[in-house]
């Protein structure tokens, strides 16, 4: 059994109608990521809320938990929460038969959940709880006990898994441990009337109740009842009605359930390394969380009836990343691998990290945004079959990042990697603070990426709003570039086109140059996803050649020195001063010729990262010194810089004219 | 966990025994018989699929409680559950009330167990999730309601024609999924399939499936379509419930049985069955013409798994011996109650009388009844006097039905308790329900259908949903007229604290009030006539234990010395009597002349095909099977001959003559 479906209405962020929350989920694991309160948790709640849950986290709605619409309109007071379940199996068929709805000659099972709040005058509140079967919720009231068959497992952020490990009264180790079928099964229970040859031979219980009697019959005791009576109950009673004490083990004559859950309760877990000894003292809470997860499984495993979910919230909570790897291929192991399709384990996690994001398949992933879920599944996004495979080599924890921000530029290069955060700081528009990532992917799949963000239907479901500003080159360069470069051959001339990869102007006609542009453009472009292409040739080029050619320059002949610089043998401020002359020199240069000639830095030993980190540092300094004033440096971006920043941190799906 | 398999190949011990005999408040070898090989021991011992074909009085109920408080202390599946189907909900009520408040063995009657009708099984089960499945929202399963609404839906002269036929709106019923409705006399002819009439029938029929109103047998009809449709439900089917017990199999009727058959048995991996039933006893449904209750092969009692239970704790054994005679296929019946020495040889007589002395007969037997039980016997027992047919059919050769032999007998009030015909009887209903307990719940639930029904009425077209609880449902729909629900539960109240109209001039007052209750409901939709609901109706009465309506005769008239339940033989089916009187009425000739070879016991058994005769044999088997100490048959005296009546006293009948209402007592 799969939970395939969920639709939640006038529950905490989620409205109603538009407003309402519906989210098909992926078989097997589901990693709900995305940033702080775009309602991942709410998910999750509202499934606890109609599964119930294991363990003690029980929880009812309350007043807060009914939409507050955001115009500020009265708040709702009918929460309404729908999950469709598919893939059942015999035992589910049979379990959920009267509450089955058959749909294209298959069994479903639709649980219609809701909650009203009512009010007797201002004092008295009272909330009426229903949960009803059938594709409209016309269906019989489902049965506690049966009910109980879906109830899932929920673990909680930042759980203190050192509370829940170590022995007491309702400890949770002593709860799995009680489900834990070797518990019973193993061993002879105590016979009072046999004593045993052998304790080892008895079951748990039976250790505890051999214990007891033992206590009880235990000769200091005796003795010690013996005084009581004798020298004290005997004196203060009445003649022909005497007074006895006995002594006796509490909880002794409970219960076989309640003996052995004491029993149980007296019990810890904590770990150790194989072939050590003695108790690690004070484990971290990472390892504790992973052993506390790891007891849960286990509990879960042993069950082979109803429906077996896993809900987590933030599985990777003090685990460094490789453990979090290590953690997703296990999860991945017990959720499809173990059990099969109709028997699998279904994982519900919610997720901060990028590590654990990027270890999942894209599939896998439900990004979470503004109230709306946005599967990754293929019959959701415009990625193709064989983008699915390009993007699970590559698609990383550095660039899983793009799934938690509000806004994304994708770029193809270091150097725009590292000058995008300070040239969008230099003018106003922050991508820290507008939660915007910059996602470097290298010389390739930046439609891929762009795809990621790219909806099947997005008419129907919803676009995902996250603006996302793909930045790429245009890769023409001006007609004076080839000689300036030495790309020409010897007779002057530029070789024929057909034999060189390169482009320049002049090889377009009227206006195949737009259209070339365009033609780039349209590689990642639809619903929030833009491509800016370089308005002249690269960044480095325009950005020398819309203003900052001195700063540019400089920067290449800092990243030329730069070893010398870090080896001691030049300063810096040496280089500066002998770049800014050097660069008077070509002060009589028309504006095309001098970008070329600037840029030609880069295509003969200039490191474009390195003089990019100087370029930042360059930037920063001036700012600093005030002069550079943000709407003066804006002025000297070229043009497509500024519209990818401004887009991307623009927070919404159109991006500025 | 164990699987289900494993707990039920799990074998019954002793203990097990004991211990389910211990928590139903029965002796310890209740089920052990004298010799500790009684059958009913191997019935509680087997987990295998077997007949059992008990006799009367073999204690069949007792039996299958014992069986499911076995299985209650054993089950441990979660998803996995037992079947228990019967005919009527009050074979639930009594299994319920037989567990006991023990909690392990109640569990039974929760989730993931089933026990009530076949028809609930079906529908809880196959049909209603099927129709859900379509978009169709269940408003109401109920034959009259359903029809009412089909026959709305027809024009003026149409729905007229309809009512002029025999049949009546009961045209309307469907016989499969296309909503057909199949034969149609019409006239003097067959209407055609293909007029617009019997398509506007068809459409009728239609309309109330998509609204979601039904008659009970059109339940069949999808819970067929249900399975045709989804080939793995039976599997689920047999995955939910592993095991089935079918009490009184006898009276499944054919389309009953092979839906059973279909979902728990047919083809491999069948669910394990335990049928028990007397098929000597089958005087309901379709096998009586047949006598094998025989679907897809699938016979009951199936001779290979077939356990018989013969012995009887009900009656000794001269009923046993003279009752066993009268079996189409003679069981060999045991009688194990004993009488004191004084009693013996006098529990079965032939009381003899003449043409004009059929209203004489009634009297002689009660004050016979006065003569041989004492004031706390006849007050805490039951007596009951039947025949075959009980209503006056105005045929020649009287006496001939039950109503010729007493003149007070009103077979209108002889039909099974079924839904009240009136509002007051829903209210007295919930009254009665509710008679000791001190609860309001039964009252308040019978009030609220009751009151729901009539809006029903008033207009057809008002719907309703189907909420388990009527009174809530009520509140509800009524939850912004607080003014209308005020006067609800006036009403409720009053009824309640016992001021139900006890006259029909009292009842006027009454009938203004809960009209415009009803009223309310509409919303302003448009009332029509309610027919007769809010007509009054007088109380009837009601006997001893058996606290069902009925037709009772109390003797010497004024002194109530002794109240004899008069009826059919179906209408005593299943009960225990102190002593029964079993007239002899004719349907094509007076039955007990015909059987009279069987009464001798010149004859014994039934191997032929000879349905009537069959069909005679079976009642009158049930018929003398009831009493515990007396059994007595009204002929009339010509019906034999001196030979036969030589015959007859030495199968140990006592012969006596009706004269002055009483009996004399023949040598």
């Amino acid at each position: 059994m799969r939970l395939a479906e969920i639709q939640i209405e006038n529950f905490r962020t989620f409205g109603e109608e538009d407003a309402a929350l519906r989210l098909t989920l992926p078989a097997g694991i589901a990693a709900l990521v995305g940033e702080n309160d775009s309602g991942k948790t709410a998910i999750i709640d509202a499934i606890r809320l109609v599964l119930g849950t294991r363990g003690q986290d029980y929880f009812r709605v309350g007043e807060a938990d009914f939409h507050q619409p955001p115009d500020g309109g009265v708040a709702r007071n009918e929460i309404r929460i729908l999950l469709r379940f598919d893939a059942l199996s015999d035992v589910d068929r049979g379990a959920f038969l009267e509450h089955l709805t058959y749909l294209d000659g298959k069994a479903h099972l639709f649980l219609h959940w809701q909650a009203v709040a009512g009010s007797r005058g201002p004092s008295r509140r009272f909330t009426t709880v229903e949960c009803r079967s059938g594709a409209t919720g016309s269906g019989p009231a489902l049965e506690a006990s049966a009910r109980a068959l879906l109830c899932a497992t929920y673990l909680r952020p930042l759980r203190d898994a050192d509370q829940a490990l170590s022995a007491g009264r309702g400890s949770r180790l002593a709860q799995i441990l009680q489900q834990t079928e070797e518990i019973e099964s193993i061993g002879e229970d105590f016979d009072p009337a046999a004593f045993p040859e052998d304790p080892a031979t008895l079951s748990v219980l039976g250790i505890g109740d051999f214990a007891n009697e033992l206590l009880e019959r235990q000769a200091g005791i005796g003795n010690a009842r013996a005084r009581l009576n004798d020298d004290y109950l005997a004196k203060l009673s009445f003649e022909g009605d005497t007074l006895k004490g006995a002594i006796s083990v509490s909880g002794a004559r409970g219960d076989k359930s309640a003996r052995l859950r004491q029993l149980l309760e007296k019990l810890e877990l904590d770990l150790r390394d194989d072939g050590v000894a003695d108790p690690a003292p004070g484990r971290g809470l990472g390892s504790n969380n992973l052993l506390f997860m790891a007891s849960e499984l286990l509990l879960l495993s042993q069950e082979t009836d109803g429906y077996p979910a896993l809900l987590i919230e933030e599985p990777e909570a003090h685990l460094h990343p490789q453990r979090q790897h290590l953690l997703t291929d296990f999860l991945k192991q017990k959720a499809i691998v173990d059990r099969g399709a109709e028997h699998g384990l279904q994982v519900l996690m919610t997720t901060h990290s990028p590590s654990l994001a990027s270890s999942l398949k894209l599939e896998n992933l439900v990004l979470v945004r503004n109230g709306r879920a946005f599967p990754m599944g293929p019959e959701h996004t415009l990625l193709a079959p064989d983008d699915y495979a390009f993007l699970e080599r590559f698609l990383d924890a550095t660039k899983a990042n793009l799934f938690f921000a509000r806004g994304v530029i994708i770029v193809e290069g270091d150097a725009e990697n590292i000058l995008l955060p300070t040239l969008a700081r230099l003018i106003g528009r922050d991508l820290a603070r507008h939660g915007v990532s910059v996602v470097n992917v290298g010389g390739t799949g930046l439609g891929r990426y762009g795809r990621i963000f790219q909806r099947r239907a997005a008419d129907e479901e919803g676009r995902l709003n996250v603006p996302v500003a793909c930045m790429t080159d245009m890769d023409v360069m001006p007609d004076c570039a080839p000689a300036i470069l030495g790309l020409n051959t010897p007779d002057g001339l530029a070789p024929a086109k057909s034999s060189r990869r390169w482009r320049k102007k002049s090889d377009f006609e009227g206006d195949e140059l737009e259209s070339h542009r365009a033609s780039i453009a349209a590689r990642a472009d639809g619903q929030s996803v833009r491509t800016f292409v370089a308005d002249e040739w690269t960044l480095e080029y325009d950005l020398a050649h819309f203003g900052l050619a001195k700063e540019v320059w400089v920067a290449a002949n800092l990243a030329i020195a730069d070893e010398r610089i870090h080896a001691g043998r030049v300063t810096v401020a040496r280089v500066l001063r002998t770049s800014i002359r050097s660069f008077r020199d070509l002060s009589d240069l028309d504006p095309e010729s001098r970008s070329t000639s600037v840029y030609a830095k880069y295509r003969s030993g200039a490191s474009k990262a390195i003089a990019a980190q100087y370029l930042a540092a360059l930037l920063d300094r001036a700012a600093d010194r005030g002069r550079l004033p943000p709407a003066t440096l804006r002025d000297l971006l070229p043009p497509y810089v500024r519209a990818t920043i401004d887009y991307a941190t623009g927070n919404a799906g159109d991006a500025p004219a | 966990m164990t699987g289900v398999a494993e707990l039920l190949a799990r074998a019954v011990s002793d203990e097990d025994i004991a211990a389910a005999c211990a928590s139903l408040g029965l002796p310890g070898l209740a089920f052990h018989g004298a010799d500790g090989e009684d059958a009913r021991l191997a019935v509680l011992r087997s987990n295998r699929s077997i007949d059992v074909a008990a006799c009367p009085g073999s204690g069949k109920t007792t039996l299958l409680v014992a069986k499911l408080a076995i299985l209650a202390t054993r089950w441990t599946s979660l998803v996995s559950g037992v079947c228990v189907l019967s005919h009527t909900n009050v074979a639930r009520l009594e299994i319920e009330k037989r567990l006991g408040s023990d909690s392990i063995g109640r569990a039974i009657l929760s989730y993931p167990h089933f026990i009530g009708t076949i028809h609930g099984f079906v529908n809880q089960f196959i049909a209603l999730p099927w129709l859900r499945s379509q978009g169709i929202d269940v408003v109401a399963i109920d034959d009259e309601i359903c029809l009412r609404r089909r026959l709305h839906k027809l024009t003026p002269s149409q729905c007229s024609q309809v009512l002029r036929t025999q049949r009546q709106e009961g045209l309307l019923r469907i016989v499969d999924a296309n909503h057909d409705v199949g034969d149609v006399p019409w006239g003097r002819a067959r209407l055609s399939k293909d007029t617009a009439t019997y398509q506007a029938f068809v459409a009728a029929c239609k309309a109330t499936t998509a609204e979601g109103y039904f008659c009970h047998d059109d339940m069949m009809i999808w819970a067929k379509q249900a399975l045709d449709r989804n080939l793995d439900l039976r599997n689920a089917v047999r995955q939910r419930f592993p095991v089935l017990f079918l009490d009184e199999v006898q009276d499944n009727d054919d389309v009953q049985s092979a839906i059973l058959h279909r979902v728990f048995m047919e083809d491999d991996r069948p669910v394990v069955r335990q049928r028990f039933g007397d098929m000597n006893q089958a005087i309901y449904g379709s096998a009586s013409a047949t006598d094998v209750n025989d679907t897809n092969g699938d016979i009951f009692p199936n001779a290979a798994i077939s356990i018989s239970v013969v012995n009887s704790h009900r009656f000794g054994p001269q009923i046993a011996t003279l009752a066993d005679g009268l079996a189409v296929s003679p069981p060999g019946l045991i009688g194990l109650r004993e009488h004191p020495e004084a009693e013996q040889g006098r529990q079965a007589a032939i009381l003899l009388f003449d043409a004009q002395q059929a209203t004489d007969v009634l009297p002689a037997f009660a004050h016979l009844l006065t003569t041989r039980f004492s004031p706390a016997e006849r007050a805490a027992g039951v007596f009951a006097a039947v025949g075959a047919v009980h209503r006056n059919t105005n045929r020649p050769n009287t006496p001939n039905c039950v109503a010729h032999y007493w003149d007070g007998y009103d077979h209108e009030q002889a039909r099974i308790e079924g839904r009240p015909a009136t509002l007051i009887g829903y209210l007295r209903r919930g009254v009665r329900d509710a008679a000791g307990t001190g609860d309001v719940h039964p009252i308040t639930e019978k009030a609220a259908d009751a009151v729901l029904r009539l809006a029903t009425m008033l207009n057809p077209s008002v719907r309703y949903p189907n909420l388990a609880n009527r009174f809530r449902q009520l509140g509800r729909l009524l939850e912004h007229d607080t003014a209308t629900l005020r006067r609800f539960h006036l009403l409720c109240c009053k009824v309640a604290t016992g001021e139900l109209p006890t006259n029909a001039k009292v009842w006027q007052t009454w009938k203004k009030p809960i009209t415009d209750i009803a009223t309310a409901l509409l919303a302003g939709a448009a009332a029509e006539s309610e027919h007769d609901f809010m007509a009054w109706e007088d109380e009837r009465g009601a006997v001893g234990a058996l606290a069902t309506p009925g037709n009772i005769y109390s003797y010497p008239s004024m002194e109530h010395a002794v109240r004899i339940k008069v009826g059919s033989i179906h209408s005593v089916k299943g009960e225990t009597h102190l002593a029964t009187l079993v007239f002899d009425t004719h349907y094509r000739g007076s039955h007990l002349t015909r059987i009279k070879d069987w009464l001798t016991g010149a004859k014994s058994g039934l191997t032929t095909d000879e349905h009537e005769l069959r069909k005679r044999l079976k009642q009158h088997y049930v018929a003398v099977t009831r009493p515990s100490h007396l059994l007595c048959l009204a002929m009339r005296s010509d019906a034999f001959t001196d030979a036969e009546l030589v015959l007859l006293r030495s199968r140990n009948w006592n012969i006596g003559d009706i004269a002055n209402q009483q009996i004399v007592w023949r040598p």
